[in-house]
């Protein structure tokens, strides 16, 4: 009974991990640079969100605003401090990236404060299945998770703009020479990858029940070993990733050691490292 | 000619301080195939890449069909009706055949792309086979169709080959050329570089010998593999 409740939780924060992990590495694979902002997404979704609630919108529509509202937002930040950067090297893109996440972690900590605040989500009746009783919010998790990683196979695979962000990831040069704008194949990707982190963000807060200015930052470590286990620049791989680690931190919570959660997403990411050097999709290094 | 598809009038260019290209002039007509050939570093490479604007030239002009182009970025070329297929890597090896040749059509109509995926798959009906399968499962002279099928889906006016051989198993080579050589019928404007000289020499209509950043000697390919001193120099004996 226990096991059935955990592997439900388990598949739920694996949801959330996997979303946002996607969006991690959507924009890796296309700009080839780890974005250490990326956690800053999620807490701005979290925290939009909130304030959409807060002036009487309803929880979907708060939602729809927020990840909007995180789009634009990443577009804008890309367009301000990475863009000029693109030709200088990693090692200045990273650095400013850290640099991005604690402004961005700051202001959030300066509007709303640093105290802890409720998410508010409304008080849904568990379900009961075959005796086991399962929280409705984990399964919406699940659901709008699960409806998120769809929506990004479907912009991979059958939109020429979700090819066009393959061809870019694949080979950029090859992809300039034939005739791709790699200036608004950015923009594009940085909008759905901060789409996706800023519906994270969303979902996270659900699962945490509270916000915090740093939630995002925190996080971050979690979704780096989704989307390394399934080989960085792999939107599938991330999704894989993601439900294993949300897997493997509430089996190891519920039967090992609450406090060590975070230390099995480890334990499996270094496992299947070691057998798996470039993660269960055979991203690039 | 004045109609010419492509032209470079005094093209200079190079990296930084190291200049490459010291006044090019050359041109190809409608229709018609030229190779650059010349010695290893003689400017071949950054020639196709001036003219496809992926070296900025620092002097002098490249008109396509009477258009300056000069400089512009790849991607206004291909608009403009430039195609080029790189030496190496000249496939997105982890997306399908189709997937190839929608991102060679990506800036047309979705029914114009179908349309000249079909005309790509009449032309080189192996891709038709393949369609499915990703490019970096196909044969080296599969991927060269690939490549050059990508670059011909916008209905470019000059298509620019660097080093269509380089890569491919050397009984291929003369298959590579016959392919180049098909396109013909497509009235494509073709500008080669090659190291297999000779045998491009044979399936081209002119030649320019490149040597030190400058046009050495320009003639119809007949006749640069008639010329004694050439086929010494730079044809191999």
């Amino acid at each position: 009974m226990i096991l059935v409740q955990t592997l439900v939780y388990g598949l739920a924060l694996g949801g959330v991990i996997a979303v946002s992990a996607v969006g991690l590495t959507l924009a890796y694979g296309v700009t080839r640079f780890i974005n250490f902002a990326f956690g800053e997404f999620l807490t701005l979704g979290a925290f939009l969100c909130l304030l959409f609630a807060q002036i009487g919108l309803g929880l979907p529509v708060a939602g729809l605003l927020a990840v909007a509202a995180v789009g634009v937002i990443g577009v804008g930040v890309a367009r301000a401090f990475y863009t000029p950067l693109m030709n200088r090297g990693l090692l200045p893109l990273l650095v400013t990236s850290v640099g991005v996440a604690f402004v961005v972690q700051n202001l959030v900590r300066m509007i709303a404060g640093s105290n802890p605040i409720r998410f508010p989500v409304p008080l849904m009746r568990p379900i009961e299945i075959g005796g086991v009783f399962v929280p409705r919010e984990q399964l919406v998790i699940l659901g709008v998770a699960l409806a998120a990683m769809l929506a990004v196979h479907l912009l991979l695979s059958f939109t020429m703009l979700g090819k066009k962000m393959r061809a870019v990831a694949d080979d950029p040069a090859l992809a300039r020479v034939s005739g791709i704008s790699s200036r608004r194949v950015l923009d594009a990707t940085w909008f759905v990858s901060a789409l996706i982190g800023g519906l994270g963000g969303i979902l996270l807060a659900i699962t945490q029940i509270t916000l915090a200015p740093q939630m995002g930052w925190h996080f971050l470590l979690v979704v780096f070993a989704a989307v390394l286990l399934g080989g960085i620049g792999s939107p599938y791989g991330a999704m894989i990733g993601g439900l294993l680690i949300g897997l493997a931190m509430e089996l190891g919570a519920t039967y090992v050691a609450a406090n060590y959660s975070y230390a099995f997403a480890f334990v499996v990411l270094i496992a299947v490292l070691i057998l798996r050097p470039r993660g269960l999709m055979g991203g690039r290094g | 000619m004045s109609g010419a598809a492509l032209k470079a009038e005094g093209l200079e260019a190079g990296y930084g301080p190291l200049q490459i290209l010291f006044g090019i002039d050359m041109e190809v007509g409608p229709g018609e195939h030229v190779l650059v050939f010349g010695p290893n570093g003689a400017g071949k490479s950054t020639l196709i890449k001036a003219l496809f604007g992926l070296v900025a030239p620092t002097a002098g002009r490249v008109t396509l069909d009477g258009q300056e182009v000069t400089g512009r970025a790849p991607e206004g070329m291909v608009a403009r009706g430039m195609a080029y297929v790189p030496q190496v890597s000249n496939v997105f090896a982890s997306m399908t055949v189709t997937e190839n040749l929608e991102i060679g059509g990506a800036r047309l109509s979705r029914a114009r792309r179908e349309a000249r995926i079909a005309e790509m798959i009449e032309l080189f009906p192996v891709l038709g086979e393949r369609r499915r399968q990703a490019a970096g499962t196909l044969s080296g002279g599969e991927r060269q169709m690939l490549a050059l099928a990508r670059a011909l889906i916008p209905e470019p006016s000059v298509l620019l080959l660097d080093e269509p051989s380089a890569g491919v198993a050397p009984k291929l080579v003369a298959q590579i050329f016959e392919l180049v050589s098909g396109l013909r019928r497509t009235g494509v404007s073709v500008l080669m570089i090659e190291q297999n000289a000779r045998q491009a020499l044979a399936h081209v209509d002119r030649g320019y010998v490149l040597e030190g950043g400058q046009v050495r000697l320009s003639d119809t390919a007949h006749a640069l593999r008639e010329n004694a001193e050439i086929g010494q120099l730079y044809l191999g004996g």
